[in-house]
């Protein structure tokens, strides 16, 4: 018997062995990264007693304190997972086991057929922080913005776009009911301040029944088509005719664009899909400027795209520049209207069209540049319109729209 | 340290494997023992301190014990006393202190107790550590008592070397979570011992098998509880309440097993053989059975150490139904200093005494599968009480189960249909029939015994995507 295992067992000892002193030797040997550009964050250097753990409040735990707090212990176990060998591969392996197993939701990013959509604020899946859509916190949110644009005397318009699983739930198969929660909550907030707020959900939602794509596979924003969709239905509701479709140009740029929803849910496995650009002639004519916080010209962009973006992690960065940043769009020589936009990243693919329209002034309220009064941004800019452009998965986080004045 | 940490794998195990096997046999004790230290102080160095105090008192004790054992048994007993003492101080300062003040000066004329905190507080404040237990206290302080009262009775010979009983209560692969290793099934091993081909790709296995339990199936479960806890506080429903408890039943199965499985499977490597700590538990067809199978260790150690010096069954019924109090009373309070602990083992008390009456027989002639539903509701109940160390949420969680709100909700049932291929492929591998087709088939040949030789280092390959994917999943037996 003893015989018989012989051979086996050398083959278990021996690659038993091999993964160990591989990896061991291939983790020592290979360089540390400094940042992993997929998820856009700075990862864990070796530790070291002299620099130490700096804590959230910026008091430094150095030398012998570092190591008797257990933080060096942290730090090493954060060094191995951020610097481990194959580490994308090992990602997707770990999500395409989960598929496996039958269990379509990882890292709170469900996944059905490629088709994806950010669920962690639903149902958590494995490795998801168990977090929840506070009603209250919602309802806080859009009743102040509600109130706010209340006593604004100039064209408003309040876009707010829903989550890709408010889009998608059907199609994934997936539960309906904080989607109807939230165009409720909508519904209910801005009843009686009509024509401003426009109700996205049911729009998105048949164009994605009927095949359209309003949202990518593997991202959480609109695609450009569903951004022309936002477009038309803002400029109808303030009674002016919008481009057609036929009139833009959509070009695809990229056929490999990997999403958020795909890098967060480590589904490094799937493909990556089509990102386009809807273009029109003159649009390169645009000047583009960046503008520091109180409004002036800080530094001219070249046009309305960045198109190295394309050649990096995050391709939706062409749009925009892709920074968070307040900027204008003018059109030399043009007496147009100008529309200020209260914008998060949702604004980036929908700003070509209404650039088409209007002079813009973009203030981004995901910066911490951003001041919470909006009647004291109007004073500045003097617009002649307002758009607000906030997506849920923002309203749902952060509390910006609660301290908006 | 955890097992399931790339660290561990790709960083001490690669180099106390090679120190190991590098250095002469007399040197290999010193290795296990520094580097069991290592692994002990990785997350907290300060309770290196406290565990060598303990070491080094059942060691130096131990010679007088030994010496008077025969010739003078009341003073070999006074040391005994007094090596016991030394040893239970740490658990009872560590583990107990806080719930005893805090329920002492609940009583009326008792409630100047609180003020020994004000005393005691400022030291403990000081101490550098995350957690306040100590890691494995429980465990190492009952494996080094083993030592002490195996001695006092003759049943082993003193341990000469400090080092070598260093490395048998520090060693590294059973340290923090068991099993419980009596001192006298390792001494042998701990002086002489073979490492062989067969036991090392043995152990290899095991502990790759150990580890895709481990991190495949118990934190997997463990997701799924905290989901499910997390919607009760939402909204209670009765799918959610029934999901906490069956999710959490597997979760502490396999979590608790896999620790054994990969500590017997690392002592292999290294030329121990541990005792097995679970055998299929959940295949009981009554408590008193299920107490047989799980966290065998443990429940030996109490038999041996206080059931049977108690008098055991020998004295008659009532002594025996005291004895059994007694030792389920600490088996709650060994879980931890938790009114809920104390609940669950005096839970598991009335149950045993009622199998011993009358209701084991009456068990044995229902049809198997019967009984078996009923052992397993019965552990299913206990792992509620169990989990909910705030007995308030616990009631909750037993409410909804037996429809307090409502039936469910959408996201609820979503969830549990998905979990339902991994519901059953858990309640498969909580059966011994996994194991029993992989020797029948896998054992038979050579083609098998290849594939069987490769599956586990696959298993391993895709746990450790698991390990990159989350950076931190600590056993949940740590703090007991």
């Amino acid at each position: 018997m003893k015989k018989k295992n012989r051979i086996s067992d050398i083959i278990s000892i021996v690659l038993f062995l091999a993964m160990i002193l591989g990896f061991s030797l291939s983790f020592a040997v290979l360089p540390d990264k400094e940042s992993s550009p997929s998820e856009g964050r700075d990862l864990q250097a070796l530790p070291s007693f002299s620099e130490g753990y700096t804590a959230p409040d910026g008091t430094e735990i150095k030398g012998l304190d570092y190591l008797l707090h257990g933080y060096l212990a942290d730090d090493f176990d954060e060094y191995f997972c951020d610097q481990f060998p194959l580490r994308n591969m090992f990602l997707g392996l770990s999500a395409l086991t989960e598929q496996a197993f039958g269990r379509y939701v990882n890292n709170g990013v469900l996944n059905k057929d490629g088709d994806l959509a950010a669920v962690e604020f639903d149902a958590v899946g494995v490795g998801s922080s168990t977090e929840y859509i506070s009603e209250e916190h919602i309802k806080a949110s859009l009743e102040n913005l509600s109130a706010v644009c209340h006593d604004l005397s100039i064209p408003t318009g309040i876009l707010l776009p829903p989550r890709a699983v408010d889009v998608k739930h059907d199609s994934l198969s997936y539960p309906a009911d904080n989607s109807l929660m939230l165009e409720a909550l909508c519904e209910d907030a801005f009843c009686d301040r009509c024509g401003r707020y426009i109700n996205l959900f049911d729009t998105m939602q048949s164009l994605n029944d009927s095949g359209e794509q309003p949202y990518y596979l593997t991202d959480h924003h609109w695609t450009t088509k569903g951004a022309y969709y936002a477009y038309k239905e803002l400029m109808e509701s303030w009674g002016v005719t919008p481009y057609g479709m036929e009139d833009f140009d959509f070009v695809t740029v990229t056929e490999d664009f990997k999403g958020t929803a795909l890098r967060n849910g480590n589904y490094f496995y799937l493909d990556g899909e089509e990102l386009q650009l809807a273009r029109y002639e003159g649009d390169e004519d645009f000047t583009v400027t960046e503008l520091n916080l109180a409004f002036k010209p800080s530094e001219e962009k070249n046009g309305l795209y960045d198109f190295t973006a394309l050649e990096g992690e995050d391709a939706y960065s062409v749009f925009l520049h892709g920074k968070p940043t307040h900027m204008s769009i003018s059109l030399e020589g043009a007496e147009r209207e100008t529309l200020l936009i209260f914008k998060d990243s949702f604004a980036h693919s929908l700003v070509p069209f209404l650039a088409r329209h209007y002079d813009l002034v973009i203030v981004d309220m995901d910066t911490s540049r951003f001041g919470t009064s909006v009647s004291t941004v109007i004073s500045m800019v003097n617009p002649d319109r307002l758009l607000f452009v906030y997506n849920f998965e923002n309203i749902i986080e952060t509390d910006k729209l609660i301290k908006l004045k | 340290m955890v097992f399931s940490s790339l660290i561990f794998l790709f960083g001490f195990l690669t180099v106390t494997l090679g120190l190991y096997y590098a250095v002469p046999r007399r040197l290999k004790n010193l290795v296990l023992f520094v580097m069991s230290l290592i692994f002990y102080g990785w997350a907290e160095p300060f309770f290196i301190i406290i565990m060598l105090v303990s070491v080094a008192s059942a060691f130096f004790l131990g010679f007088p014990i030994a010496k008077h054992r025969q010739t003078d048994v009341k003073k070999a007993r006074g040391f005994l006393v007094l090596s016991l003492a030394l040893n239970l101080i740490w658990l009872l300062f560590f583990k107990y202190c806080n719930f005893f003040i805090e329920n002492l000066s609940a009583i009326p004329f008792l409630s100047q107790l609180t003020t020994i905190k004000e005393y005691t507080l400022p030291f403990v404040s000081e101490i550098p550590f995350q957690f306040m237990l100590p890691l494995g206290i429980s465990f190492y302080t009952f494996q080094i008592m083993s030592y002490s009262i195996d001695l006092y009775r003759g049943q082993t010979e003193v341990q000469r070397s400090f080092v070598s009983f260093g490395a048998y209560v520090t060693l590294f692969p059973q340290l923090v979570a068991g099993p419980i290793v009596r001192y006298r099934d390792v001494d042998d091993m701990l002086m002489e011992r073979q490492e062989t081909i067969a036991d090392f790709a043995a152990g290899a296995r095991r502990f790759c098998a150990g580890m895709c339990k481990k991190v495949l199936l118990a934190d997997v479960a463990d997701s799924f509880v905290n989901y499910f806890n997390g919607t009760l506080s939402a909204e209670s429903t009765a799918v959610g309440g029934w999901m906490v408890v069956i999710f959490y039943t597997f979760r502490i199965y396999f979590d608790f097993s896999a620790y054994s499985d990969m500590a017997i499977g690392l002592g292999r490597m290294f030329g121990f053989k541990f005792l097995e700590n679970f055998d299929y538990p959940y295949i009981s067809k009554n408590i008193t059975e299920f107490w047989r199978r799980w966290h065998i260790s443990l429940s030996s150690w109490f038999r041996e150490y206080v059931y049977i010096p108690l008098g055991g069954n020998r004295k008659g019924k009532l002594k025996q139904y005291r004895n059994l109090g007694v030792v389920w009373l600490l088996t709650g309070f060994w879980h931890g200093a938790s009114w809920n602990f104390i609940i669950w083992g005096v839970y598991f008390l009335i149950i045993l005494v009622v199998e011993k009456a009358f209701l084991l027989k009456a068990l044995e002639k229902l049809p198997t599968v019967i009984s078996r539903i009923y052992a397993l509701f019965l552990i299913a109940i206990g792992w509620l009480i169990f989990y909910y160390t705030d007995t308030a949420a616990g009631f909750n969680c037993l409410k909804a189960m037996f429809g307090s709100g409502s039936f469910s909700s959408p996201t609820v049932s979503y969830t549990a249909l998905q979990a339902i291929p991994t519901l059953i492929i858990f309640a498969v591998a909580a059966t011994p029939y996994p194991k029993k087709l992989w020797d029948k088939y896998l054992l038979s040949s050579e083609g098998g015994r290849i594939v069987g030789a490769i599956a586990p280092v696959l298993g391993l390959f895709v746990s450790v995507s698991y390990m990159v994917a989350s950076s931190y999943s600590p056993f949940l037996y740590w703090n007991f």
